[in-house]
């Protein structure tokens, strides 16, 4: 199953951590243009590397869907980080 | 009497299905194998596949001026399947220079050995891994849930 947001909490500066909740969705639509943009130069490269590129994307897809439960914790009091994909 | 089996038998006495379709059917559920009943044992169960990869380590407070610190980490065992699959499209020159530079730091990985149908294997056996590291200041558990 495709992921539907990222969440993170990260630090900058020593300051406290900022809660970021990005919907994938925004990211797609975000994403959309340049994707269709540069999808020929993609296909190129694929086939200069000997890539089948359908199978390059599907392979990227596939590494993408596999994020979907991904937690990464770090209870620092200096620096905590929270990541997770849901 | 089971449960399908009359359920197929009442379909048929309501005239939903013919007699010929009530026989494939009943046919089919006795080719099916029986599903495992509330009072079997968990160990006669096989065991269900690993669905994370778990990293949790501990950091005791003498090590760390500000207190412990927890890792935990959580890692999609989908995403190492998604890995392996990204390492076989690696271009074979890309490849060669890769095992290459492994060779180098002395680990002795073949990339054109590492195939999906092996990782299914070594995922399966994944299972049982308990990796625990007891220092004295921190404590590291891998383990797969």
């Amino acid at each position: 199953m495709t992921p539907s947001s990222y969440t993170a909490a990260i630090p900058i500066r020593r300051r406290r951590p900022f809660p970021l909740w990005i919907p994938f969705l925004f990211v797609w639509l975000l994403l959309l243009p340049f994707v269709l943009l540069f999808a020929p130069l993609i296909f190129l490269g694929c086939l200069l590397v000997r890539v089948n590129p359908f199978r390059g994307v599907a392979v990227y897809w596939q590494v993408f869907n596999g994020l979907r439960g991904l937690r990464i914790q770090v209870d620092d009091p200096c620096a905590p980080i929270s990541i997770r994909i849901i | 009497m089971n449960e399908n089996r009359k359920q197929i038998l009442d379909m048929l006495a309501a005239g939903q299905i013919n007699a010929d379709q009530a026989e494939r059917l009943i046919a089919a559920l006795e080719k099916e194998p029986p599903t495992p009943s509330a009072g079997d044992s968990t160990e006669s169960r096989p065991k269900a596949w690993p669905k994370y990869l778990r990293v949790v380590v501990e950091a005791e407070e003498g090590h760390h001026a500000n207190g412990p610190a927890k890792v935990n980490v959580r890692v999609p065992i989908q995403l190492l399947r998604a890995g392996v699959k990204l390492a076989s499209i690696i271009p074979p020159q890309a490849r060669l220079k890769v095992n290459d530079a492994l060779h180098d730091k002395g680990v002795e990985l073949d990339l054109n050995q590492i195939k999906p149908g092996n990782l299914e294997e070594v995922i399966y056996q994944l299972k049982d891994l308990t990796v625990d590291i007891d220092d004295k200041n921190n404590k590291v558990r891998v383990f797969c849930e």
